[in-house]
C-alpha cells in the first residue's frame, strides 16, 4: 500500500462522512410535506411540570388535523436572546408566546405578522375582556401584532402573622409602606426585615409596580418618555429609602423564586409579585395576604397599577400563517383560557366569562389580580427602549443603594434607556 | 500531496470552518452597526465601534475587573496548585482514591459550580455564613457577594477552588519528569529540600508551568459563566469582566457590531503575551 | 535528555511513585491532604445533604445541618424523569462523539507537527495558539448563523463538530509535546524494515501514545462535558440538549428548585469520581511527556 493511499482514502471517508452527516440533519430538518399541515409554537414554562399546552395541542390536532411542534425547553431568561437569534438565522418558529417587554424591538423590525384583519374575522373576539386588546397593539395604537392570552397584575404579598405581631397594619400609601417596613425591622432588628428590593436580574417590574401606582407614567400620548415627573421620583425615594430594612443579599437578587422563599421563612414580611408566584406558595392564605400596591393616594379607584401580557404572535416568516393563527386564537376561546388558568402556569384569562368562573372564587390572588386590573392599567410601553431597561436598571440601583449615584439617577438611567439608544453601558 | 498536510488537513479544516471564519466575520461586524434583528439595516461604520468603546468609563472598569480577576485566577490556582501537585507526589496510602477526588471541581459543570456556590454563600440560609457565624469570625449574615469590596475576591475564589485541579495535574506530571539524577547531585551537594525545589526543580519544569499559566489565563480572560449565574456583573458593574460585558451587549442590549468589538479587542490585549511566549519556544526550539 | 532517564515514557500507563525520601514527610503530609479532600468534598457533601432535604426544612438547613426527614425524593424525580435522562444521554453522547473525534484529529495533527518540519510549521504552531484567543461570544453569532446553514443546529452532531474544532488547539499541542518525546530510535528500526514513514506511525508510534490519548481525552471529555454557552444557543430540543442547559430549567421565576439541582450535581459527579480514580494514571503520565516541553 503506497503511502499516500491510505491518507487519500481516509480523508474520502472523513469527507464523506462530514458529508453525509450534513445532508441527513439537512433532510430531517425539512418540514413533513403539505399533506398534513404543520406549525411551530415556542413558549416558556414558569414550571416545568405544567402540562396544559401540550394537552391543548393535542386536543387541537384532532379538532383541525393541525399538528402543532410544540418548544418550551427554554426558561424565560433566555427566551427572548433564544428568539432573537432564530430569527437572525431564519429558523423563526411560525407562532410564539410574547412578553409586553418583548414587542417594542419586534414590532420595530417588522417581523410579527399584523393580525386586524384576521381578528376582526374572528369569533371569539368579543368573548376577550374589551380593554386588555391595547396590549397587543403596537407604537401606531392601531396595528395588533399578537392574540392576548394571560395576564397578570402585580400586587403585595404580606405576612398577616408577622404584620399582626408587630403591630402593623396593611399599608395603603406609600408613606405608610415605608412605616410600615420601619416598624416591622423594628419588631425584631436584624433577625426581622421588611422588603426585599430586587436590585439583580428582574427586579425593574417590581420596581415599575410601585412608581406605577405612585403616578408615574411611562409615556404620553404622543409616545414621549416622561417617566422623570415628581411623582415618578418621589415614588422612587420612597421605594429606595426601605433599603435600610432589607435582607442582605438584596443588592444582587435576582430570582423571583428566592424572594418568596425568604417570605415563606419570614425574612422578609412582604414582597411585590404576581400570580405566577402564587401556586407555588406553600403557606396558605392565613398566613398570606394580598394587597394592592401601596399607592399615591391609597385609593385603588384612582390609582394605576402595572400589569403584563403574555401574548402569542404570529413570524411574518410564517410559511401558514392561517394554520398559526387558528392555534393562537384556539388558545384564547374560552375552553382553552380555562383549561391554561387552571394549570401551574395560570395567570389571569383574558376571557371575561373564564375569569369569573366559580373555580376561581376562592382564589384570593385570583380575586385580587382581578380587581385591579379593573382599575386603571399601565404595561411597559411597545417600544424599543424597554428591552434596553433589563440592562440599565440593576447597574443604576445597585449603584444608588451603595451610595455610589443619587437616586434619582435610578428613574434617569430607566428613562434614558426607554428614549434610545444606551451604546456601551450605563 | 506531501503526507504532512494530509495529516494535518482535517483537523485544520475542522478549525478553519468553526474557528476562524467566524473569527473573520466578527471581525467584519466589529466594523459595522448590526442589530441581529435588522440584519438588512446593517451599517458599516468604521471604527466608531472601537471610539465607543474607548471613552466609555465601564468599559475601563471592566478591563480593570478582567485584569484582577485573571490575576487572582491564576496567581492562586498556581501557588495552590503547585502545593497540589507536590503533596500529589509523595508515596501516599489510598493515591488513586485521593488523586480522583480531587479532580472533580474540575470536571463539574460551571452552572452547577455557581449554583452550589451561590446556596452555600446564601447570606440567609447558607452554610458559609451560618459556619463562620459559629466559630466567631462573623457577627451577623454577610453578603459576600452584594459588597463591591468582597464580591469579585470572593468569585476568584470559586474559579481557583474549580481550577487548581487542572493546575495540579499538570504541574504533577513535569514534577513526576524531574531526572532523579539531578535531584541525587543537588542532595549530595548539601542542598535542603527548599533549596532543591527552588533551584533544580522549578527551573526545570519552568517551561510546563509557563504553557500552563499562558493557557489558563488566556481561558480565564474568556471565561465569564461563572459570572453570569452567581452576580451578572453586579453589584454596580464590581464583577462585570470585559467578556461579560461584550455578553451584555450582545444579548441583552442586542448591539453586536459593539459586542464584536468588545471581543476584538481582547483578543488582541491577550495577544501580546501568547505571542511573546511563542516566540520563546520557538527560540528554544531553534536551540 | 536520553529515554532512559525517564522510565515513565516507555512503560505504559504505569506511573512510578518516587520513593518517599524522609520518613518525616509522611505526618504533616497527610494533613495537608485531608484539608485539601475537605476543601474539595466539602461542598459536594453539603450539595448532597441539601439534596435529601425537603423543601421545608432548607431555610433551616444550615442550623440543623442534617434534615428531619430526609428523602431521596430529588432523586427519584430525576431518574424518573424523562427530561433529564435525554439530556444525560446527550451530553453523553456527545462527549464521547467528541473525544473520539478530537484524539483521533489531534493525533494526525501532533504527529505531523512533531515528526516533519516543512514551511508554514511555525505558521500552524502559533496558529493553534492564538485561535484559543477568541473569547466565545465573539464567535456565538457567525457561529449559529454557520450552523444553521450546514443544517448542525439542534443535532447531537453539530455540537460535536463545534466542541473538537475548539478542543482541537490545545489537544494538538499537547499531543505534538508527547509525540516530541518518543525516541525517534523506534520508528528508525520500523523504517528500516521496510515500514514507509506513515505505516511507522499508524503502528509504531501510535500505540505508544496511549497516556497522550487519555491526556487529550480527558480534556476534550471535560470541555464538552461541562460546555454550556453553545449547547445554550445551539440546541432548542430533547435533541440535543445537554446537562448544563437542563439545569437552567430548575431556576424557575417563581421557584428554585434547590433540591433537583443539588441532586443532580451529586449524579453528575459520581459517575466523574470513578471515571477520574481509574483515568488518573494514564492522564498523569501522558502529561508527564507531554506537557513538559510545552
Amino acid at each position: 500500500m503506497r503511502k499516500s493511499d491510505f491518507l487519500f482514502r481516509s480523508h474520502f471517508a472523513f469527507a464523506a462522512i462530514v458529508g453525509l452527516l450534513s445532508a441527513w440533519s439537512s433532510i430531517s430538518a425539512i418540514p413533513a410535506s403539505a399533506a398534513r399541515a404543520e406549525i411551530t409554537y415556542w413558549f416558556w414554562k414558569d414550571n416545568p411540570d405544567d402540562n396544559t399546552i401540550a394537552n391543548l395541542a393535542a386536543k387541537f390536532e384532532k379538532e383541525t388535523g393541525i399538528h402543532v411542534n410544540l418548544m418550551s425547553d427554554v426558561t424565560y431568561n433566555e427566551f427572548f436572546s433564544f428568539l432573537v437569534n432564530s430569527i437572525a438565522a431564519g429558523t423563526a418558529p411560525c407562532a410564539a408566546q410574547l412578553n409586553t417587554t418583548y414587542l417594542g424591538p419586534l414590532i420595530n423590525a417588522g417581523v410579527l405578522e399584523p393580525l386586524n384583519d384576521r381578528i376582526a374575522a374572528w369569533p371569539g373576539r368579543s368573548a376577550v375582556t374589551p380593554s386588555l386588546w391595547s396590549y397587543v397593539v403596537g407604537p401606531d395604537g392601531k396595528t395588533q401584532y399578537a392574540m392576548p392570552n394571560k395576564f397578570l397584575m402585580f400586587y403585595l404579598y404580606y405576612r398577616k402573622d408577622i404584620l399582626k405581631a408587630a403591630g402593623v397594619a396593611v399599608p395603603k400609601t406609600q408613606q405608610e409602606f415605608v412605616d410600615a417596613a420601619k416598624a416591622l425591622a423594628a419588631s425584631a432588628p436584624g433577625k426581622q426585615f421588611a422588603f426585599n428590593l430586587r436590585a439583580g436580574n428582574g427586579g425593574w417590574d417590581q420596581w415599575a409596580a410601585f412608581l406605577v401606582a405612585g403616578g408615574a407614567k411611562f409615556i404620553d400620548d404622543s409616545g414621549k418618555v416622561v417617566l422623570n415627573s415628581p411623582e415618578a421620583l418621589k415614588s422612587n425615594q420612597l421605594y429606595l429609602s426601605t433599603y435600610q430594612w432589607a435582607p442582605p443579599g438584596t443588592i444582587n437578587m435576582a430570582s423571583g423564586g428566592q424572594i418568596i422563599q425568604e417570605l415563606e421563612a419570614g425574612i422578609t414580611a412582604m414582597a411585590i409579585h404576581h400570580l405566577g408566584t402564587a401556586k407555588a406558595l406553600k403557606l396558605g392564605p392565613d398566613k398570606i395576604g394580598v394587597a394592592p400596591i401601596p399607592s399615591l393616594s391609597g385609593d385603588p379607584a384612582t390609582s394605576t397599577y402595572l400589569g403584563t401580557m403574555n401574548m402569542n404572535g404570529v413570524f411574518a416568516s410564517c410559511k401558514n400563517k392561517d394554520a398559526a393563527f387558528k392555534w393562537v386564537s384556539y388558545l384564547t376561546e374560552a375552553n382553552a383560557q380555562l383549561e391554561i388558568a387552571k394549570g401551574l402556569d395560570g395567570y389571569l384569562p383574558v376571557v371575561d366569562s373564564v375569569a369569573r368562573d366559580p373555580h376561581f372564587a376562592g382564589d384570593q390572588y385570583f380575586q385580587a389580580s382581578l380587581q385591579m386590573a379593573a382599575h386603571a392599567v399601565l404595561a411597559w410601553p411597545p417600544i424599543p427602549g424597554t428591552t434596553a431597561v433589563p440592562v440599565a436598571f440593576p447597574p443604576a440601583l445597585q449603584a444608588a443603594l451603595l451610595k455610589k449615584a443619587s437616586g434619582d439617577s435610578v428613574v434617569q438611567a430607566v428613562a434614558k434607556a426607554l428614549s434610545g439608544r444606551n451604546r456601551a453601558g450605563r | 500531496m506531501p503526507i504532512h498536510w494530509l495529516m494535518l488537513a482535517p483537523a485544520l479544516i475542522l478549525v478553519a470552518g468553526f474557528v476562524l471564519f467566524p473569527a473573520a466575520n466578527a471581525l467584519w461586524l466589529s466594523l459595522t452597526e448590526t442589530n441581529l434583528l435588522n440584519t438588512s439595516r446593517q451599517k458599516f461604520i468604521g471604527f466608531h465601534n472601537f471610539q465607543v468603546a474607548f471613552t466609555s468609563d465601564t468599559f475601563w472598569m471592566s478591563l480593570l475587573n478582567l485584569l484582577i480577576w485573571v490575576v487572582g485566577c491564576v496567581g492562586g490556582q498556581l501557588v495552590l496548585g503547585m502545593i497540589g501537585a507536590i503533596l500529589l507526589n509523595q508515596k501516599l496510602r489510598g493515591r488513586a482514591v485521593i488523586r480522583g477526588a480531587v479532580l472533580v471541581p474540575w470536571a463539574t459543570a460551571s452552572i452547577l459550580v455557581s449554583l452550589m456556590w451561590l446556596w452555600m454563600l446564601n447570606p440567609n440560609f447558607g452554610i458559609i455564613n451560618h459556619f463562620l457565624q459559629m466559630v466567631g469570625l462573623l457577627s451577623g449574615p454577610k453578603d459576600w457577594l452584594g459588597d463591591p469590596a468582597t464580591a469579585l475576591p470572593t468569585l476568584i475564589l470559586i474559579d481557583v477552588w474549580q481550577g487548581v485541579p487542572f493546575f495540579a495535574v499538570m504541574l504533577l506530571a513535569a514534577l513526576q519528569s524531574v531526572p532523579k539524577e539531578l535531584l541525587e547531585a543537588a542532595k549530595i551537594d548539601g542542598a535542603g529540600p527548599w533549596q532543591s525545589f527552588w533551584r533544580v526543580t522549578l527551573r526545570y519544569i519552568m517551561p510546563t508551568v509557563l504553557i500552563t499559566v499562558v493557557l489558563r489565563a488566556v481561558w480565564s480572560a474568556n471565561y465569564f459563566d461563572l459570572i453570569l449565574v452567581v452576580t451578572n456583573g453586579g453589584p454596580a458593574d464590581a464583577t462585570l469582566t470585559l467578556p461579560l460585558f461584550a455578553y451584555q451587549t450582545a444579548y441583552q442590549q442586542f448591539d453586536f457590531g459593539l459586542a464584536a468589538a468588545l471581543g476584538i479587542t481582547q483578543a488582541a490585549i491577550l495577544a501580546v503575551p501568547v505571542i511573546a511566549y511563542v516566540r520563546q519556544v520557538l527560540k528554544k526550539e531553534r536551540a | 535528555m536520553s529515554s532512559t532517564s525517564n522510565p515513565n515514557l516507555v512503560t505504559l500507563g504505569k506511573t512510578r511513585a518516587p520513593k518517599p525520601t524522609r520518613g518525616t514527610w509522611f505526618r504533616p503530609v497527610y494533613v495537608f491532604v485531608a484539608i485539601w479532600l475537605i476543601g474539595v468534598l466539602g461542598p459536594y457533601a453539603w450539595m448532597f445533604i441539601t439534596s435529601i432535604t425537603p423543601p421545608e426544612e432548607l431555610v433551616h438547613s444550615a442550623a440543623r445541618i442534617w434534615p428531619q426527614h430526609p428523602g431521596l425524593e430529588a432523586y427519584k424525580y430525576l431518574l424518573s424523569n424523562p427530561r433529564f435522562i435525554a439530556y444525560t444521554l446527550n451530553s453523553a453522547v456527545v462527549a464521547v462523539g467528541t473525544v473520539i473525534v478530537t484524539t483521533t484529529l489531534a493525533l494526525l495533527a501532533g504527529g505531523a507537527l512533531s515528526r516533519y518540519r516543512f514551511r508554514g510549521r511555525t505558521l500552524v504552531l502559533l496558529g493553534t495558539l492564538l485561535l484559543q484567543l477568541f473569547p466565545t461570544i465573539l464567535l456565538i453569532t457567525p457561529l449559529y448563523i454557520e450552523m444553521r446553514t450546514f443544517g448542525l443546529l439542534d443535532t447531537k452532531h453539530g455540537l460535536m463538530l463545534v466542541y473538537t474544532a475548539f478542543s482541537l488547539s490545545f489537544s494538538t499541542w499537547l499531543m505534538k509535546g508527547y509525540i516530541d518525546q518518543i525516541p525517534k530510535e523506534i520508528e528508525e528500526a520500523a523504517f528500516i524494515d521496510g515500514c514507509s514513514r506513515f505505516q511507522t506511525f499508524i503502528y509504531v508510534v501510535v500505540p505508544l501514545t496511549k497516556p497522550g490519548i487519555a491526556a487529550v481525552a480527558t480534556f476534550a471529555f471535560i470541555y464538552s462535558w461541562n460546555e454550556f454557552i453553545y449547547a445554550l444557543t445551539f440546541t432548542q430540543t430533547l435533541t440535543a440538549r445537554t446537562i448544563p442547559v437542563g439545569l437552567r430549567l430548575f431556576i424557575g421565576e417563581s421557584s428554585i428548585n434547590w433540591q433537583y439541582i443539588t441532586a443532580a450535581g451529586v449524579l453528575a459527579a459520581i459517575p466523574i469520581l470513578v471515571g477520574f480514580m481509574i483515568a488518573q494514571r494514564w492522564l498523569i503520565s501522558g502529561l508527564t511527556a507531554g506537557a513538559v516541553k510545552g
